[in-house]
């Protein structure tokens, strides 16, 4: 199943340029993802994890500036140029977060899906209908024909979401990058979804990296989890590991902040504080101000990433004296 | 115990209108015969999916819109048969807090200014014991008094919920409506406004009916849920046992189609998948509504549309297999 690493992320900083400032969105990652594993990036809102997945699939928008290296099979992404540039793309899809817009309006999903088939492949239309028909196949949409007709409006939620899971195979994709792609479903339908991601993974022999805020769907879907907080990766590991055996005192209390139909009655723990402002983040960890283990807040310098274990990393100094 | 509040076979039908003249083709039939009971100090949820008519039933109880028929009870007193005086008596004790609070408060008015306009619309205060009010209020739902002169807008969400908690108990209400309250939030944050919610229910004896789609909030905060289904009442019952033991196929579906975060608990789980979408609500499936859907629907389910079963005083379910379902259940 695994054969090594596919993809690798080395200090990888993204800046947004924005009217109020410029926001440090992500600040020097470093990821490893092997060829055929699911990897999830954990994380709430404004913690960076989209951010990372549309720079992996070189998507990021033009006010955003990347730092450090994407490695892509022995290429750094974000040295190519424009051109180059394309050709991966279609390596690395990606799956958003509403599918109502992943497709314009103005076309059915058959124009859209035979658009990307032609530009890819330079296939005659006739071929491109063919591929669509078997792609729709593929994501178990019943009556293709009449879906390569719908415009997206026509479409349920769930039935646009698999036609935008359609839409990022059509370019044959080795890695699929999935920007919470069942968070506006409902829990039945998103159920449905997140099988079919996971039979079209071992199908297809894809690499997923598949990024939420869900913990739950983490620990169904991914064999490996990286947790953001503030723009840093502030822990990695197998899922279970993390889930179980949390190190970082963010991921320890996000564990036990999720309500769960096992432990009812818990008292859930929460989080004091709130999110740094990303336009001037601290220095040191990102989390140090709502951190019961704080001790010297303004002393710290940039945390290291600390191996805790095979596969296992942790950027907390709590954890400066264990040895891997 | 009597109830505080009871629904009685509400029915809310929207027309469907279509052509040059706007001529009514079909109704959505959004809620369909639903009544229930909700206990003083107690919680009670309702649970579903997109469509299943949660929210239209909590709008017919806020007297947001007018139902097509069936009775709202406050206190034993029908709210939909109020006059002008009576209204504001409701208002008085039935307040809400919707899901986005940056909606529901006005980003032009400071904190303090939505807080007092509550208060001044129902109660006879100085200025003085008015401000002293805000403050306390702030304070319970653990803010700073600073914030008082803030707008909207330069809040963070689980500020802003706990300000519109604040304004909607303001008033003393007995009841409070909770649509979707931490939908919007990150679960962070979620958790700190579920810990306020049961806080304040204990601390004034309030009675919450809370409807959202999310069954671990529902499992954290009710203590009785129903669970909807195309303008149904499906399964009703105490939490505990609806949730260790449902009886009906689509219970059984959504609770186990909830991911679960902690990987023993996933490991022992058996998954229900539930195949396909929710049908039309303008044209709902004969006989039980979950039978186009239902893996254990037989030629008996769309004959005739079941009552609501007894399984035990505090447990009623909407299938006629509601006596052997029980081996399936996602309960561990």
């Amino acid at each position: 199943m695994s054969g090594g690493s596919l993809l690798k992320v080395l200090g990888l900083t993204i800046n947004y340029y924005t009217l109020e400032g410029v926001v440090k969105a992500v600040r020097n990652a470093s990821l490893c993802v092997n060829r055929g594993e699911s990897i999830c990036i954990v994380g709430e809102s404004g913690s960076g994890k989209s951010t990372l997945g549309l720079a992996i699939s070189l998507s990021l928008p033009r006010n955003a500036v990347a730092e450090g290296s994407i490695i892509y099979e022995g290429v750094d992404l974000l040295k190519l140029n424009p051109l180059e540039r394309q050709k991966y793309r279609g390596e690395i899809s990606m799956v958003f977060q509403d599918p109502a817009t992943t497709f314009s309006p103005l076309f059915t999903i058959g124009e859209h899906l035979i658009d990307i088939l032609r530009h890819r492949f330079r296939v005659s239309r006739d071929e491109a209908v063919v591929r669509a028909r078997e792609l729709l196949r593929k994501v178990q949409l019943p009556d293709q024909d009449r879906v390569l007709r719908a415009y997206p409006h026509e479409l349920s939620g769930g039935m646009l979401q698999r036609a935008a899971i359609a839409a990022a195979l059509a370019t044959d994709p080795k890695v699929l990058v999935a920007d919470e792609p069942t968070t506006m479903l409902d829990v039945t339908t998103q159920s449905q979804i997140l099988e079919l991601i996971k039979v079209l993974k071992r199908e297809l022999d894809l690499t997923l990296l598949f990024i939420t805020h869900n913990l739950g769907i983490a620990s169904e879907v991914c064999n490996r989890t990286a947790v953001m907080y503030a723009g840093v990766i502030v822990e990695e590991g197998s899922t279970d590991e993390v889930l179980l055996n949390p190190l970082h005192p963010y991921t320890a209390k996000l564990v036990k902040a999720v309500p769960s139909l096992t432990k009812r009655r818990e008292r859930l723990s929460h989080i004091p504080g709130m999110l740094p402002d990303l336009r001037n983040p601290p220095a040191g960890c990102p989390f140090a101000e709502r951190c019961e283990f704080t001790t010297h807040y303004f002393d710290y310098s940039p945390v290291k990433h600390v191996e805790a274990g095979p596969g296992r990393r942790v950027a907390c100094i709590l954890y400066s004296g264990v040895k891997a | 115990m009597s109830a505080l509040l009871e629904v009685r076979e509400l029915v809310k039908y929207f027309p469907v209108k279509s052509g040059l003249f706007g001529r009514t083709v079909g109704y959505v039939k959004a809620v369909d015969g639903v009544s229930f009971k909700v206990h003083e100090n107690t919680v009670f949820s309702l649970v579903g999916e997109s469509g299943s008519g949660k929210t239209t039933t909590l709008k017919c109880i806020l007297k947001l819109i007018e139902p097509t028929s069936g009775e709202i009870l406050l206190e034993g007193r029908n709210v939909l048969k109020l006059r002008r005086r009576e209204v504001k008596w409701f208002r008085r004790n039935v307040q809400a807090v919707f899901q986005n609070p940056f909606l529901s408060l006005n980003p032009r008015m400071k904190v303090k200014d939505l807080i007092v306009e509550s208060i001044k619309t129902h109660a006879d205060m100085t200025d003085a014991e008015v401000l002293r009010r805000v403050n306390d209020l702030l304070a319970m739902v653990g803010l700073p008094s600073t914030l008082a002169n803030q707008y909207p807008p330069s809040l963070s969400g689980g500020q802003a919920q706990r300000v519109a908690i604040a304004r909607a108990l303001s008033i003393e209400p007995k009841l409070l409506l909770l649509d979707e309250p931490t939908s919007a939030l990150d679960v962070s944050v979620q958790a700190q406004i579920l810990n306020l919610l049961v806080e304040l229910k204990e601390r004034l004896k309030l009675t919450y009916v809370l409807v959202t789609h999310d069954l671990s909030v529902v499992g954290y905060l009710s203590d009785y849920v129903a669970v909807m289904y195309l303008g149904r009442i499906m399964e009703v019952g105490s939490i505990d046992e609806v949730f260790n033991d449902p009886r009906h196929p689509y219970t059984q579906a959504l609770l186990s189609s909830i991911p679960e975060p902690d990987p023993n608990a996933r490991k022992l789980r058996n998954k229900l998948a539930l195949p396909g979408e929710p049908p039309s609500p303008i044209n709902p499936p004969r006989g039980c509504r979950l039978s186009s859907r239902c893996l254990y629907a037989s030629s008996d389910c769309v004959i005739e549309e079941p009552d609501l079963i007894k399984v035990s005083d505090s447990h009623y379910v909407r299938c006629i297999r509601a006596s052997e379902n029980h081996l399936l259940g996602a309960s561990s």
